[in-house]
């Protein structure tokens, strides 16, 4: 391999890539600060045993080093855990709710697709606990802090100029509002279905999910047909003669994904989950219509999400830019219970999607002023630093010829 | 740079599959002229063009979202793992993928088989797992493609190969021990497009599938 190039999934940011990057950098920072997040730091390196808790998949996706007394750490994949330890740690003294922010990079190495990067630049927030300890648990709350980690990622990608995107709205209580049938054969059977359906879904085959949910129907009737005892279910599956009556949970995957009007209409209007994401798609109000769609067959990668998931797509993408949701167990693994939301995006990507088409190496070459040395003698050397040094009080970029 | 798409795009592999991904698509009101060279086509629907790509070369347009849906054997699924949706299995690209072996040689059943002998195949992942699975260690050889020829000149003793018919095994004096997995063609989306263009391929679908049922 030549080494006149950056290894695959890395690459060399030349001084016009830096001047875009810092510009929306500065962008994303002032929208955290102006909402009260305060910027940390993690570590680069983070213990492998911390990351493993949070979510087992680092084990293999991060670069792991091995330190003087053979402990293993790894190369931090992400930046939610690094900040969840350090609330429950050094920060879990302060005043609720800790408004955090961070613009930072990852390293991972499980590279999948064309521009995937094994070193990932990414802002976000988290915003963790609430100033009522008590009663952060509850759907209120929940709430609230749902909406505005949510607000201020729109505000955020239209101050970056990303147009046409989407935020998908997913939630991993799904299988709670399954129906009631769906819970009478998870007990019949005495398993819980909803592990391996989620699972399938989440890898995105349909076809296998479709033949688990006529196995779970097969393995039900079995189940019933070996009991005389008349019972509700078996009621259930005996009357209905033209459907099964886990048919709707077949077709669930074809019909869990579009506009939030649609999508909430299958849900009870009582239920936690229709009031939770109902209240998101209130938001249009400020910003603007149709940013939202809902994709419930979208199941989050981390087991570390509880509750709202969504990612930020862009039309022909082909992939998300960023994620983010709710993660109210995760503190917990480090000692601190308490609720916490928040989203990554990736700055790469932001970049790429922007529309901000102001040019940028212009101000560099107009404003620029040259100071000559006269001769390669010491003391005009000395002369010309000292002349720029007074020129740069007036002017932004002085340099010396 | 990103290049501008306004068209739905369906990927198509060549080979084995073509045929029959072609009736599928004229049953589906999407019909279109091959043209010599050509591998993008526009067809009778305005706003659909397709793809003609190499089997496993769908997955990667799909999974990029270089286009939207395709249409590729679950044999390359199962090799590739794409982070894709996986949404209608077809009626068509029946095969099996099996361990085949000499029909004169000394192996005549899977224990048989010894500790790192030479399993040439297309599908290493596919293959290593198997034989991961059995406990037997083997070597395995990647090819592209005439696999059936590895035991004859002696670059393998076992294969891991596609059978539709059995035809090119029995033609090169090999037989089959043993069926690793049964495979038939899928419809594929990319999980954006899915969300974006949702009823747009609800509708394709919907075509697709009804069409299949009435073919029966």
């Amino acid at each position: 391999m030549s080494t006149s190039f950056s290894p695959s999934g890395s690459r060399d940011l030349l001084p016009t890539d830096l001047i875009k990057q810092e510009k929306l950098r500065h962008i994303l920072m002032s929208v955290f600060k102006s909402w009260g997040y305060q910027p940390v730091l993690p570590p680069t390196l983070e213990s492998l045993e911390a990351l493993e808790k949070g979510r087992p998949q680092f084990l293999k996706e991060s670069f792991k080093v091995i330190d003087r007394d053979a402990q293993l750490s790894a190369l931090r994949p992400d930046l939610t855990l690094p900040i969840a330890r350090l609330a429950a740690s050094r920060l879990s003294s302060v005043e609720r709710p800790l408004r955090l922010c961070y613009i930072a990079k990852v390293f991972r190495q499980d590279l999948h697709l064309a521009d995937e990067r094994r070193e990932i630049y990414q802002a976000g927030i988290e915003l963790i606990g609430s100033s009522k300890s008590d009663k952060m648990f509850s759907p209120e709350y929940i709430n609230k802090a749902n909406l505005e980690c949510l607000s201020i990622l729109l505000e955020v990608l239209g101050k970056s100029n990303i147009k046409n995107y989407k935020i998908v709205l997913s939630h991993t209580d799904l299988w709670k509002y399954a129906g009631e049938i769906f819970h009478r054969v998870e007990e019949q059977l005495d398993m819980d279905l909803s592990i391996e359906f989620d699972n399938l879904m989440q890898k995105g085959n349909f076809v296998e999910y479709t033949k688990a949910v006529k196995h779970a129907e097969e393995r039900c009737i079995k189940s019933l047909s070996q009991s005389d005892e008349p019972s509700e279910l078996k009621a259930c599956f005996e009357s209905s003669t033209k459907e099964s009556p886990l048919n709707y949970l077949k077709k669930a995957c074809f019909e869990l994904t579009g506009k939030p009007v649609d999508i909430l209409n299958y849900l009870d209007d009582d239920s936690e989950l229709y009031q939770e994401l109902e209240a998101i798609t209130q938001l249009e109000k400020i910003f603007g219509k149709d940013k939202f769609i809902i994709d419930f067959t979208m199941r989050p990668d981390s087991h570390y999400y509880t509750g709202l998931y969504f990612e930020v797509v862009i039309p022909n993408s082909g992939k998300a830019i960023g994620k983010g949701g709710r993660y109210d167990n995760l503190i917990s693994c480090f000692g601190h219970p308490e609720t916490a939301i928040g989203f990554s995006l990736q700055i790469d990507s932001l970049l790429k999607y922007s529309t901000d088409e102001e040019e940028i190496e212009s101000q560099d070459s107009e404003s620029k002023i040259v100071v000559p040395t006269h001769n390669l003698s010491v003391s005009s050397i000395i002369e010309a630093i000292d002349q720029s040094i007074n020129l740069r009080k007036k002017h932004p970029v002085v340099t010396i010829d | 740079m990103l290049q501008k798409k306004n068209k739905y795009r369906i990927a198509i592999p060549k080979g084995a599959l073509l045929d029959d991904s072609r009736k599928l698509l004229t049953k589906a009101n999407i019909s279109f002229e091959m043209q010599d060279r050509k591998l993008i086509f526009e067809t009778s629907q305005k706003d659909v063009e397709i793809l003609l790509v190499k089997p496993i070369d769908v997955p990667v347009y799909v999974e990029n979202g270089a286009a939207d849906v395709g249409i590729v054997g679950s044999d390359v699924l199962g090799e590739e793992e794409p982070k894709i949706l996986t949404l209608l299995p077809f009626s068509f690209g029946y095969c099996e993928l099996v361990v085949a072996v000499p029909k004169d040689g000394n192996i005549k059943k899977l224990s048989q088989i010894p500790d790192y002998c030479r399993v040439a195949t297309k599908f290493p992942h596919l293959a290593r797992r198997f034989f991961r699975q059995e406990g037997v260690p083997v070597e395995i050889i990647e090819l592209n493609g005439s696999i059936e020829i590895a035991p004859l000149t002696g670059l393998s003793e076992v294969i891991v190969d596609l059978v539709a018919t059995g035809r090119t095994l029995k033609d090169n004096g090999l037989v089959s021990l043993e069926t690793i997995s049964k495979h038939s063609a899928r419809l594929i989306a990319n999980r954006v497009s899915w969300q974006l263009n949702h009823q747009w391929i609800i509708e394709f679908m919907s075509l697709l599938t009804s069409k299949e049922i009435n073919k029966e």
